[in-house]
C-alpha cells in the first residue's frame, strides 16, 4: 500500500522527468520558454515604469510586446518612463492605436458629407502688385481693437469679401469656430492663403486620433503668429523662386525631390517616415542641397549653418496614427517657433497634408481624409499672411469629394513618380514674394 | 490570430492549444484539434465558420453514405453519382464564393476555402477509389478538413498522409499506429517553425515592401533595371512567403504529432519550369495530377489529348489562384511553356541542362509579374519598362536602381543563398548543433521583434 505521500512524491519525480526530459530532448523550446518568462516578467514589472506611457491594450496583444516596442523605441523595461518626452509616448500610442484600427470602421459615425465638397481658393492672377496693407500693423494696436473684431475685416483694403471666412475655418457648417467671434483676430485676406480643402468623411476615422469638432485654435493677435501688418499674396514664380528654399517634410516630400525635377533648383531636406514629432531633432534626415547628392544632417544643424530664405514644411501623413489633432497643432506650432528663431528672415511655408485616395479614406480609421482635414485646418490657423502662409496642394489633386485622385497614386498615399509634376506646378503657382 | 507569425497566434493561441491538445488523451485528439481549429477559423474568418461547419458534416455525411454501399471495390459505377453530387456541391460552393468576391465585395470569399474545398474533394475521390483502409469517424474527418496548421493556406495534405497511415499487424489484428507526441517532435516542429518565421518576417515582408514602393512609383517611371529587380524582388518575397508558411504549417503539424508535409522542394533548384511546378506547392501540383490530369487520361492518349490535358489543368490552375484575367493568363502561359518543353526543347534540355536552368531563372519571375499585377493595362506598362523597347518611360529617376540595390541586397542575398539546396539542407541535418541552435534562437526572437513592431499595422510595412 503506498501512502498519499509516497503518491505525491512519484507524481513530483514524474514532473522532474518531464522537465529533465524536455530540457534534454528540447533545448531550443526550453530556452525560448525560459526568456519568454522573463520578458513577460519584465514587461508586467515596467508597466508602472518604462512602459507607463505605452497604453498597450493589455487584452489584445501578449506582455512582451510591450518589451519588443520599448526595444524599438530605446526604452528599457529598467529605465524611468520618459516624463515630458511627447515623442516616446506618442509612438506607444501610436502602437496602441494602430493595432486597434484593422478591426474598427463601423465604429464611426456616420457624417453628412454634403456641403463639404472642396471650395477653392480663387485665383490670384490679379495680384500681381504683390501685397496688400492693413491697418493693424501694431499688435498692440489689434488688441485694442478686439471689442469689434467682426468689423476689422471689412476694413482691409481689397479684402472686404474675405471677412468672417478665416484661412483656417473652411469647414462652414461642421465647424462652430466659424462663429465663435475670434478675439482680437484679423482675417486673413483670401489671397494670402489657400483654404483648407474639405473633403468627404466616410464615418471610418477612430475618434482616438481626432480632437473635439468645436475645438478653436485662436489665433494669436501678436507675435510670431499675429495676422496682421502686410500681407503678400500668393502668385505665380519661375523655379529661380526656390532657389534659396529648403524642402523640409516625409517620404512624400522625398518623392517631389526623386521626382519632381526640383533637385536641381532647390534644397531638400527630407526622410521617409519622418513626423513633426522628430522633425526638429532626426539625425537621418537627408539633406540633399541644391543639385547636389544628400548627406545626412539635422535640420536644427542645418538651420543654424545655412541660410534659407524659404522654408516648405510637408509632414503630417506619419503621425496620424498619433493623437490627436490638438497634439499635432501643438507640437506644428513649436517647429515653427524653433526654426523661425534661427532663421527669422525666412518665409515658411505650411503645405497642408496631402488627401489619401478613396480606397483608403473610406476604409481606414487611421490614415483618412477627415483626420488629414482636421489636422491642416489646425495648421492652417498658424498662417499669418505675412511670413507664414498655408497652401493647400488638395485643390488640384483631388477629386469633387477630396479625395486624391485614383489616377495620381498608386499605393493610396503618395503620389505617383509621374505625379509629382502636379505639385511642382501647384508649388510655382503659390508663391508669396516677399522683400528683402 | 489566423497569421503564424503574428504575436497573439505565437504567444497565446498556440501554447494553450498545445498543453491543452497534450493533456487529452488520445482518442480525444481529434476532437481537441478540430474544436481548436474552429476557434482559429473563426478568430480570422468570423461568420464564416459556419459554412466551414456546415461543409465538414455535408462531406462527412456524403462520405458515410459511400462506404456503406455494398460492393466498396467491385461496383464503383453505382457510386458514381453520389461523387458527383457531393464533388459538384463543393465545386459549386468554391465557384459561387469566388465569383461573389470578384464581382461584388473581396471579403466574401471565406478564408481557405480554395484550400479546405480541395482536402474535401480529395477526400471524397479518395473514399470512393478504396483507398481508405478503415472508416473515417466524424472527428477524424473534422480535424482533416478543419486543422489550423493548414486551414489558411494549405498546405493540401491528403487524409491518408494524416491518419490511418501506418497499420501494423500484431497477433493477426491490424493495428494503426496512432500519432504520438514527444519533445524530440516537438523541438523538430519548432525547429521548421522558426525557420519558416524568419523566412516569412524577415525575408518575404522585407521584400515585399520594395514591391510597394514600386506601386507607389508607379510603373510607368521605373527604370528598366529596377523593373527586373523588382521582378526578382517579387518572386523572392512569393517564395519566401509561401515556403516559410508551409515550414510553420509542417513544424505545428509535427508538434502534434503528424508527419512532415512537404510542400516545397527547393524549385529555384529545378531543371525546367515542368520540374519547378513538382517542387513548387508540390501539394497542389500532385492535388491536380491525381484527382484532374490523370482522370482526364493524363499522358497516356497521345500527344493531343496530353496537350488538352495540360491546357485544363494549368487553366483551373489559374482559375484557382484568383478570378481575374491576369490569372488565367498566367495559367495558360505556364501551360504553354511546360507543352513548349516537353515537345518541342524535351532533347536541348537533357543535353543542355543550363536551358532549364534558365528557364527557371529568367521566365518564371517573368511569370511571377502576370500573377503579381491584377490590372491588365500596369502589366502591359510592366512588360514595356522591363523590355523598354516596347515604349519609354514618364518621369523615370534613373538613379533608382542603385538606391533600392543599396537597401535591399542583404535581403535578396540572403534569399538567394536560402535557394541553394545545401545550404537549407545543412541547417536541417545540424540541427542539434549547439550553434545551429543558437542561431535559431536568436532568429526567433529577432523575427518576434519585427513581428511585434509591426504588429497589427500594416503600415510599419511603408512608413511613409
Amino acid at each position: 500500500m503506498t501512502s498519499r505521500r509516497e503518491i505525491r512524491r512519484r507524481k513530483r519525480s514524474r514532473m522532474l522527468d518531464h522537465l529533465l526530459a524536455m530540457l534534454r530532448k528540447a533545448p531550443l523550446l526550453a530556452a525560448i520558454l525560459l526568456l519568454w518568462l522573463l520578458l513577460t516578467i519584465l514587461s508586467v514589472a515596467g508597466r508602472r515604469g518604462a512602459y507607463r506611457n505605452y497604453s498597450t491594450d493589455h487584452g489584445r496583444l501578449p506582455g512582451l510586446s510591450l518589451v519588443m516596442q520599448g526595444i524599438h523605441d530605446h526604452v528599457m523595461p529598467w529605465s524611468q518612463a520618459p516624463g515630458g518626452e511627447k515623442a516616446d509616448a506618442a509612438k506607444g500610442d501610436r502602437a496602441k492605436l494602430a493595432g486597434s484600427a484593422a478591426g474598427t470602421g463601423s465604429g464611426g459615425t456616420e457624417q453628412d458629407a454634403a456641403g463639404a465638397a472642396a471650395p477653392v481658393s480663387g485665383e490670384n492672377a490679379a495680384y500681381a502688385d504683390g501685397f496688400i496693407e492693413t491697418p493693424g500693423k501694431d499688435p498692440e494696436k489689434a488688441e485694442t481693437d478686439g471689442g469689434s473684431s467682426d468689423d476689422s475685416g471689412s476694413k482691409e483694403k481689397g479684402a472686404g469679401s474675405s471677412a468672417g471666412q478665416t484661412a483656417g475655418t473652411g469647414g462652414k457648417e461642421k465647424n462652430t469656430a466659424a462663429d465663435k467671434p475670434q478675439a482680437g483676430a484679423l482675417q486673413i485676406p483670401e489671397t494670402s492663403c489657400s483654404r483648407v480643402v474639405q473633403a468627404k468623411d466616410y464615418g471610418v476615422a477612430e475618434k482616438g486620433y481626432l480632437s473635439p469638432d468645436d475645438t478653436v485654435y485662436n489665433t494669436d493677435t501678436e507675435g510670431l503668429f499675429a495676422p496682421n501688418g502686410i500681407y503678400y499674396s500668393l502668385q505665380e514664380v519661375e523655379d529661380s523662386y526656390f532657389s534659396d528654399a529648403l524642402f523640409v517634410g516625409d517620404s512624400r516630400t522625398v518623392g517631389l525631390y526623386e521626382y519632381g525635377d526640383m533637385g536641381p533648383v532647390t534644397s531638400f531636406l527630407a526622410r521617409e517616415s519622418t513626423s513633426v514629432y522628430d522633425l526638429f531633432d532626426d539625425e537621418k534626415m537627408e539633406y540633399a542641397p541644391r543639385g547636389k547628392e544628400p548627406t545626412e544632417r539635422t535640420l536644427k544643424d542645418l538651420l543654424s549653418k545655412a541660410k534659407f530664405r524659404k522654408i516648405y514644411l510637408s509632414v503630417g501623413v506619419n503621425e496620424l496614427g498619433v493623437p490627436d489633432t490638438e497634439d499635432y497643432y501643438r507640437e506644428y506650432r513649436k517647429v515653427i517657433e524653433k526654426i523661425h528663431k534661427l532663421q527669422p528672415e525666412a518665409v515658411i511655408y505650411i503645405q497642408g497634408i496631402m488627401h489619401v485616395s478613396k480606397a483608403m479614406s473610406s476604409t481606414d480609421g487611421v490614415y483618412n481624409n477627415t483626420a488629414i482635414v482636421q489636422r491642416n485646418e489646425a495648421i492652417a490657423t498658424l498662417a499669418n499672411g505675412r511670413s507664414i502662409f498655408y497652401i493647400d496642394m488638395n485643390e488640384d489633386l483631388c477629386d469633387e469629394n477630396g479625395d486624391l485622385k485614383a489616377d495620381l497614386t498608386g499605393d493610396g498615399i503618395h503620389l505617383k513618380a509621374s505625379a509629382c509634376a502636379l505639385w511642382h506646378e501647384y508649388l510655382l503657382k503659390h508663391a508669396a514674394v516677399v522683400p528683402d | 490570430m489566423v497569421n503564424f507569425s503574428g504575436l497573439v497566434f505565437i504567444f497565446r493561441f498556440l501554447p494553450v492549444f498545445l498543453i491543452l491538445y497534450s493533456l487529452v488523451p488520445h482518442k480525444y485528439r481529434d476532437a481537441v484539434l478540430f474544436a481548436g481549429s474552429l476557434v482559429f477559423y473563426a478568430s480570422g474568418a468570423r461568420l464564416f465558420v459556419v459554412l466551414l461547419l456546415f461543409l465538414v458534416v455535408l462531406n462527412f455525411l456524403f462520405g458515410e453514405m459511400v462506404w456503406k454501399m455494398p460492393g466498396r471495390r467491385k461496383q464503383l459505377s453505382s457510386r458514381k453519382p453520389m461523387l458527383a453530387a457531393i464533388i459538384a456541391i463543393d465545386a459549386a460552393v468554391l465557384v459561387v464564393c469566388k465569383v461573389l468576391a470578384l464581382k461584388v465585395r473581396a471579403s466574401l470569399l471565406p478564408l481557405g476555402l480554395s484550400f479546405f474545398i480541395f482536402k474535401m474533394i480529395s477526400y471524397q475521390v479518395d473514399l470512393y477509389r478504396g483507398k481508405m483502409r478503415r472508416r473515417p469517424n466524424f472527428w477524424q474527418t473534422a480535424a482533416y478538413f478543419a486543422m489550423f496548421p493548414q486551414i489558411a493556406q494549405g498546405p493540401i495534405m491528403r487524409f491518408s498522409q494524416g491518419w490511418q497511415e501506418r497499420p501494423s499487424h500484431i497477433r493477426r489484428r491490424t493495428v494503426y499506429v496512432e500519432r504520438t507526441l514527444s519533445w524530440q517532435k516537438a523541438e523538430d516542429g519548432l525547429v521548421f517553425f522558426i525557420m519558416g518565421l524568419g523566412m516569412k518576417v524577415l525575408i518575404a515582408d522585407r521584400l515585399g515592401i520594395l514591391w510597394n514602393e514600386i506601386i507607389k512609383i508607379g510603373f510607368e517611371s521605373i527604370s528598366t533595371p529596377l523593373a527586373w529587380m523588382g521582378a526578382a524582388g517579387y518572386s523572392l518575397e512569393l517564395y519566401y512567403d509561401f515556403w516559410g508558411y508551409s515550414l510553420m504549417a509542417a513544424g505545428l503539424g509535427l508538434m502534434l504529432g503528424f508527419k512532415f508535409v512537404q510542400n516545397f522542394a527547393h524549385p529555384y533548384a529545378a531543371c525546367g519550369i515542368a520540374d519547378f511546378y513538382r517542387r513548387w506547392h508540390a501539394t497542389l501540383g500532385s492535388w491536380f495530377r491525381d484527382y484532374v490530369y490523370i482522370p482526364l487520361g493524363g499522358s497516356r492518349g497521345g500527344a493531343l489529348t496530353t496537350v488538352r490535358n495540360l491546357l485544363v489543368v494549368w487553366l483551373l490552375t489559374g482559375f484557382w489562384h484568383g478570378g481575374t484575367l491576369n490569372f488565367l493568363i498566367w495559367g495558360v502561359v505556364l501551360g504553354l511553356l511546360i507543352i513548349w518543353e516537353k515537345f518541342v526543347v524535351a532533347d536541348l534540355m537533357d543535353r543542355v541542362p543550363l536551358l532549364g536552368h534558365l528557364h527557371v531563372i529568367v521566365l518564371i519571375p517573368l511569370t511571377w509579374v502576370v500573377f503579381a499585377i491584377t490590372d491588365l493595362k500596369e502589366l502591359a506598362v510592366y512588360f514595356s519598362r522591363l523590355f523598354p523597347f516596347f515604349g519609354t518611360g514618364v518621369a523615370v529617376n534613373k538613379g533608382d536602381f542603385a538606391k533600392y540595390l543599396g537597401i535591399y541586397w542583404p535581403f535578396f542575398a540572403a534569399a538567394v543563398l536560402l535557394c541553394i539546396p545545401f545550404v537549407y539542407k545543412s541547417i536541417v541535418w545540424k540541427r542539434k548543433n549547439p550553434l545551429v541552435l543558437a542561431l535559431l534562437f536568436l532568429l526567433f526572437w529577432v523575427s518576434v521583434y519585427f513581428s511585434s513592431i509591426s504588429a497589427g499595422n500594416p503600415f510599419m510595412y511603408f512608413s511613409f
